[in-house]
């Protein structure tokens, strides 16, 4: 009888210690790490965080900001200029059509980190346009700028050159010994004027 | 003087414990959590099914996201995935197969005790594999995963209770198995509760924080960015600019007053539809439909059990009663009417055993060739059609409307195969079961 109480109290003990923890864990988690206290805390349950995927701040659109867009030129052995926009891609199935955004995000984080990332997209897209005999890729990157109502009703779009800004990322020639590719993927192809 | 301080402190430290006992430790059932579950669990399945195709594309080592450039965006060895540790292309595909299978085992509470933890680290594994693809649906999903793992979840609306049903109503076709509620269930509730609670207030703070928000631009803004580009809703907006203002504001002072006021009797139902409505916009306007429908999810842990009681009481009283009449000599129908009753959670079907109680409006003649269903108009339907029509009005059997309700040809073929079956029972029984008992000649 007096095992079964003890054992009750100490059930009681656990779970009081792991809803304690959790709730402290996802308090603590979004919290402005400025302060030395916030900063402590945030040392005891960063490995918690970490590992359960628990590390967030919450900050849904914010900033909205302006966004930007993945585009990259393929410049041929005959000096012609290829234009390729992959958000803008006719979706070939059902699947690539519900996994736009993750493909959008995919491109971005290319765009974030192109001094590292740059020389291996490159290469990957020389691949995979092997047929068009690419002799480089340029990687760019479509700043939007600020787009008002009165832009709107003036029959602007924000993607128009004029509320945009163009970056070329990176430009690097293909290796000369480019595999072939390995599966042809129906791209939205625009030639440059 | 000591003597009363030692009681005064006594005394609040045991009104402390029955507050903290109130707040964490108030017995509940799982069912807001089930909701959860399935929700969850069905989104993930969609989402990583749809991404199948890409499987190496996002997750692979020699696409857009190898290896060595994955682990540039982790940081900390707490920060785990099993794809770190494969090296074969068929480990990726055996992995994405068992996870996906997990996943529907996860929708249907089957095994619920231990596949919700490969659902956990298969979804953490995913994530941390191309940190570049994750945005709020995958940190929710985790969040509210890690608390399914936690709560004694697979105790209602899933197979494993269906099993434990059944396996009551196989001794004893009356028997009752009482719903599920413990102190641990309303624990995870409640920290689901708060998980979301957390996540509006701070999504709210960081709104108000900043400019586009603070302005009452932050829709225009949002609307005009590739990713939610909305023509017909700019055309609107440009128009009518005071919309976006509305709509901006509207939408912090949701975020803002969720945590404080979701918590009382009377605000809840109003900041639960806010909720719900703030983030089907999202889904309708946005195109955010995976995160919309994760967030809606964890929102469910906000369902009080008597709002949930009430629903079902109304569709028993909306549906009528509903008896089964069947042959309590035959092992076979005997074993059906088990299985049949371990879906129906809200007992809305009655049974008779014609043999022991002789039904007063269908002949014990009719009966020996199939099962009837009595309505309270005295109808009585036959064999499938009694299936058809209890498929309908039982939620626990609506994943068998497809078979039953494909337009002719669920008569053309289900009828056959009833009489087929109700001919051949005693033979069904003998060669499932074993030789067949002297009572189940029926």
């Amino acid at each position: 009888m007096k095992s079964m109480q003890w054992r009750e109290r100490l059930t009681y003990l656990a779970m009081s210690l792991v809803v304690g923890w959790h709730s402290f864990a996802i308090i603590v988690a979004p919290t402005p790490g400025g302060s030395a206290m916030v900063q402590t805390f945030r040392f005891l349950v960063q490995p918690y965080l970490s590992l359960f995927r628990l590390d967030n701040q919450w900050n849904f659109f914010v900033p909205v900001g302006k966004h930007m867009q993945f585009r990259y030129v393929v410049q041929d052995a005959a000096g012609k200029r290829h234009v390729f926009i992959p958000v803008e891609e006719a979706s070939e199935s059902v699947p690539r059509y519900v996994m736009w955004r993750e493909f959008k995000y995919l491109y971005e984080g290319v765009m974030e980190a192109h001094e590292i990332r740059g020389a291996a997209i490159t290469a990957l897209l020389c691949q995979r346009h092997a047929s068009l005999n690419p002799v480089s890729i340029s990687l760019l990157q479509v700043q939007e700028l600020e787009f008002s109502p009165e832009d709107y009703r003036q029959g602007h779009r924000p993607l128009d050159p004029e509320f945009v800004t163009v970056n070329t990322l990176s430009n690097i020639k293909c290796g000369d010994g480019s595999p072939s590719p390995r599966r042809s993927r129906n791209l939205t192809r625009k030639l440059l004027p | 003087m000591l003597a009363t301080l030692a009681r005064a402190g006594r005394e609040s430290f045991v009104a402390l414990g029955r507050a903290w006992s109130q707040i964490w430790f108030q017995p509940r059932p799982t069912t807001p959590l089930e909701i959860a579950r399935i929700g969850v669990g069905s989104a993930i399945l969609f989402h990583y099914g749809m991404a199948t195709p890409f499987l190496f594309v996002f997750w692979g080592d020699t696409d857009w996201m190898p290896r060595d450039v994955a682990l540039m965006y982790l940081d900390g060895p707490w920060m785990q995935s099993v794809f770190f540790y494969f090296s074969a292309p068929w480990q990726w595909i055996a992995f994405h197969i068992f996870f996906l299978l997990c996943c529907a085992a996860f929708v249907v509470g089957w095994r619920t005790s231990w596949v919700k933890w490969i659902v956990l680290v298969g979804h953490i594994s995913y994530d941390y594999r191309n940190l570049t693809l994750s945005y709020g649906a995958e940190s929710i999903a985790a969040c509210l995963l890690f608390i399914l793992c936690l709560a004694p979840v697979g105790r209602a609306m899933s197979l494993d209770r269906v099993r434990a049903v059944r396996a009551a109503k196989r001794a004893n076709l009356e028997a009752t198995l009482p719903p599920y509620t413990g102190p641990w269930a309303g624990a995870c509730t409640r920290l689901m509760q708060i998980q979301m609670a957390v996540l509006f207030l701070y999504s709210g703070i960081e709104k108000i924080r900043g400019d586009e928000w603070w302005s009452g631009d932050a829709l225009w803004w949002a609307f005009t960015t590739t990713e939610f580009y909305h023509d017909p809703l700019l055309a609107l907006f440009a128009q009518q600019y005071w919309l976006v203002t509305v709509g901006t504001y509207a939408s912090i002072v949701i975020e803002i007053a969720f945590p404080f006021l979701i918590w009382q009797r009377a605000t809840r139902p109003y900041l639960l539809a806010a909720a719900i409505f703030l983030h089907v916009s999202f889904a309708v306007l946005l195109g955010l439909v995976y995160f919309s429908f994760i967030m809606s999810m964890g929102q469910m842990s906000f369902l009080r059990p008597e709002w949930l009681h009430s629903l079902g009481a109304w569709w028993k009283r909306k549906i009528g009663d509903m008896e089964m009449i069947y042959d309590g000599r035959c092992g076979f129908c005997v074993r059906s009417m088990a299985w049949l009753l371990a879906f129906d959670g809200l007992g809305q079907i009655k049974i008779r055993d014609f043999r022991t109680n002789p039904s007063p409006v269908v002949s014990d003649a009719q009966l020996e060739k199939a099962l009837y269903l009595v309505l309270p108009d005295s109808r009585a339907l036959p064999g499938f059609e009694a299936y058809r029509y209890v498929v309908l009005r039982v939620p626990g059997l609506w994943w068998q409307i497809p078979f039953f309700y494909v337009p002719v040809l669920s008569r053309l073929f289900g009828r056959p195969v009833y009489n087929w079956v109700a001919t051949h029972r005693s033979w069904l029984f003998s060669f499932r079961w074993g030789a067949p008992r002297s009572a189940s000649s029926g």
